[in-house]
């Protein structure tokens, strides 16, 4: 999950494997969140299927039909912790991204290289984890099972989790498939906040775990559609990547 | 999550901050405006209704602020709805539309229409001009600029001269164009300047015939041939066309560094960082944003990160939902020494954004005149009929909490260009531009001085 969310931009989905028990609730004629958690990561393709994998390499689409803009994203993952994406935006140039671990980094043609520190720092952490789904426990401390809504056409599970060092999300599961197919989130950082609503689509296996190929990323101002068109596990990725390049 | 988070933020950097009118016309003419175009009707009124239907609703939904200032939207679709279903031409139905966005009384709605869009994406500009500018000094259309070696300057044509008749368009008939204009004075004159100049220039190979007064206000008329621009086209950045651009850095008397640059558009990025970095010995930098009219937002922290060594905010983004900060990233090698930047009323959005910013931080001395005071982040959105439909989802606060939008920058030093100045070939904010890096220069000599004993 954590990879699938990863490779759509999305990390934090991925968090969603082990729900972490405390608060958790039940209202009547609701399953518990580990019922609902034990058959997300079920369907998604089981706890052995993720642990047999230590790297992917992905490349997908971007598309914010507001701006008319599209491009390309590349993202390469790492056990136990390392990231990196590199976004191509025609008639803007390349925006890159990296987490080696211990420091996290950004450059871009507007603002040059930029070392993430704070809150920041924090959530890229709290995203880089690649065995993220089975350690939601430690990440995740507090999950509430808030009630069932509807997510277009589909029931769905509503639950919040709050991370250890972030705000609170809003997960939704499809209460048929049992898979994620929404999710809020509020982050604050240095840059700014923003609301996002996450909606997850067009879920495909790729080495027996289920990723969901479509995103689409919600704001008060603009939607970005991200499509995943290859992710290749247990690649070479050689661990430079993920550093963060010298200043010029 | 945090990646989610960084790119929707990192996009939103990519927002349009160009003032009024942000694609070029056809032909990428310098200070053109989306107009003159046909009365054929080619818009079905299917296609019409839904682009009415998207460009109300997008208002209502994604504008930053949910009251709208006030404004009944519902009952702004009630009264317009009819005009637009009635609309007899593309033209009038357009002119309908942005009637309507004009409602708002904000920067950043507008409608461009099919023909006015930029399909060409070749390097080369396509447009012409005779190497002039004008803008309107004391209330009349007066050639500030003239390009030396131009076909305007070839003409005759000199600054301080006073434009009365471009073809067959007097010169009164463009300002009574906007004479019922319910916008703010400095908007009204930035859309002024702009409609003269869309009407000086045009495609290569043609000609413009000019009257004007002289130095000693004699009416004369010269046919000026229109030359291909000199400068580049930018790449297409989404629904942003390709903006002709201009960049000049240079070495002024003193050995003050100046940079001029005529639109904030990616392509430039390097070019102004790397001329700023070059200015490393001289005394002071003079950033020449006089009728810039923006461009992409992000640009104004980005070129800020080369003139400072501390972390800042230029301010921020407030939209409907969350807010996004304008922060400075210091780069390696800035330019640390004396800043003016030179603004008039066309320096708008991304100028103002700048400017504002850097003068509240302290880092820069503003010279010249208040600017346009259109400083809404916008996006363009394409329309079911072609158009393009540009509209803000945020407003922009300096680092103070000032709001920009209809109020604009006020320079620390106000200069206003003169007509007897232009004719007698000086340039009397560029000249207080100069002083006040002189001044600064020698106070800070004075300290290091100081500061060795």
């Amino acid at each position: 999950m954590k990879r699938t969310l990863t490779i759509l931009l999305l990390c934090s989905f991925m968090a969603v494997a082990a729900f972490a028990q405390a608060g958790a609730q039940k209202p009547a004629d609701m399953p518990t969140t580990d019922q609902i958690l034990d058959k997300y990561v079920q369907m998604l393709g089981g706890k052995a299927a993720f642990e047999k994998i230590t790297s992917t390499a992905s490349k997908g689409t971007f598309e914010i039909p507001a701006f008319g803009a599209t491009g390309s994203a590349e993202i390469w993952e790492k056990a136990p912790n390392k990231t990196a994406l590199k976004l191509d935006i025609p008639g803007f140039g390349l925006v890159l991204e990296g987490f080696n671990g211990t420091v996290a980094w950004s450059q871009d043609p507007q603002s040059g290289l930029r070392e993430k520190t704070g809150a920041e720092l924090a959530t890229t952490k709290l995203d880089a984890d690649f065995y993220k789904p089975i350690r939601l426990k430690q990440l995740y401390p507090k999950i509430t099972l808030k009630g069932k809504e509807k997510v277009g056409d589909k029931d769905a599970y509503v639950l919040t989790a709050t991370p250890a060092e972030a705000a609170a999300e809003t997960w939704y599961f499809d209460a048929t498939t049992g898979l994620l197919i929404r999710l809020d989130l509020e982050r604050e950082s240095p840059q700014g906040k923003m609301a996002v609503q996450v909606f997850m689509e067009d879920y495909k296996e790729v080495d027996g775990i289920k990723i969901p190929h479509t995103v689409r990323q919600v704001t008060s101002a603009f939607t970005i559609t991200i499509k995943l068109e290859e992710v290749k596990h247990n690649v070479a990725i050689d661990d430079t990547k993920f550093n963060k390049p010298a200043a010029q | 999550m945090k990646k989610t988070l960084s790119l929707v933020l990192f996009l939103l950097s990519l927002c349009l901050v160009i003032g009024a009118q942000a694609p070029r016309p056809a032909q990428g003419v310098p200070g053109g405006v989306p107009g003159g175009v046909s009365g054929t009707v080619t818009v079905l009124s299917g296609a019409r209704q839904e682009t009415f239907d998207i460009v109300w609703r997008t208002v209502k939904e994604k504008h930053f602020d949910p009251t709208l200032g006030g404004v009944d939207w519902d009952k702004v679709r009630d009264q317009y709805v009819p005009l637009a279903l009635s609309a007899k031409s593309d033209a009038e139905f357009y002119s309908v539309l942005r009637q309507m966005l004009g409602e708002l009384h904000q920067s950043h709605f507008n409608i461009i229409p099919p023909e006015a869009v930029v399909d060409d994406d070749s390097p080369e500009p396509k447009g012409g001009s005779i190497g002039i500018d004008v803008r309107l000094v004391d209330g009349q259309p007066i050639i500030t600029r003239v390009e030396p070696g131009s076909s305007g300057a070839n003409s005759g044509l000199r600054s301080g001269f006073i434009i009365k008749r471009i073809d067959d368009t007097n010169a009164e008939q463009i300002l009574a164009l906007f004479a019922k204009s319910k916008e703010s004075e400095a908007m009204r004159t930035l859309r002024v300047t702009r409609a003269f100049m869309a009407r000086i220039n045009g495609a290569p190979e043609t000609k413009v015939r000019i009257a004007y007064l002289d130095e000693r206000d004699q009416l004369r008329e010269v046919t000026v041939g229109r030359e291909q621009l000199k400068g580049e086209m930018s790449q297409r950045l989404g629904n942003f066309p390709p903006q002709y651009t201009e960049f000049e850095a240079k070495r002024l008397a003193g050995n003050i560094g100046y940079i001029r640059f005529n639109i904030f558009v990616m392509m430039l990025m390097d070019r102004i960082r790397t001329a700023v970095r070059g200015m490393a010995d001289a005394p002071g930098l003079i950033i020449d944003l006089r009728g810039n009219p923006g461009g992409i937002g992000g640009m104004s922290y980005g070129i800020a990160g080369v003139l400072t060594n501390e972390p800042a905010s230029l301010g921020s983004l407030r939209m409907r939902s969350g807010h996004q900060n304008y922060l400075i990233n210091p780069q390696p090698n800035p330019y640390l020494g004396p800043v003016v930047i030179i603004t008039d009323g066309g320096s708008a959005s991304t100028s103002e954004i700048f400017a504002g910013g850097m003068q509240e931080l302290g880092r820069a001395v503003v010279v010249g005149e208040r600017t346009a005071g259109a400083a809404l982040p916008s996006i363009i959105q394409k329309l079911p009929t072609g158009a393009l439909f540009q509209y803000a989802i945020a407003d922009f606060r300096t680092p103070k909490g000032t709001l920009l939008e209809g109020r604009g920058v006020g320079p620390d030093r106000e200069v206003k260009l003169t007509r007897r100045a232009l004719l007698e070939g000086r340039d009397p904010q560029l000249d207080a531009a100069i002083e006040q890096i002189n001044k600064q220069s020698k106070q800070r000599k004075a300290v290091a001085a100081r500061s060795t004993f």
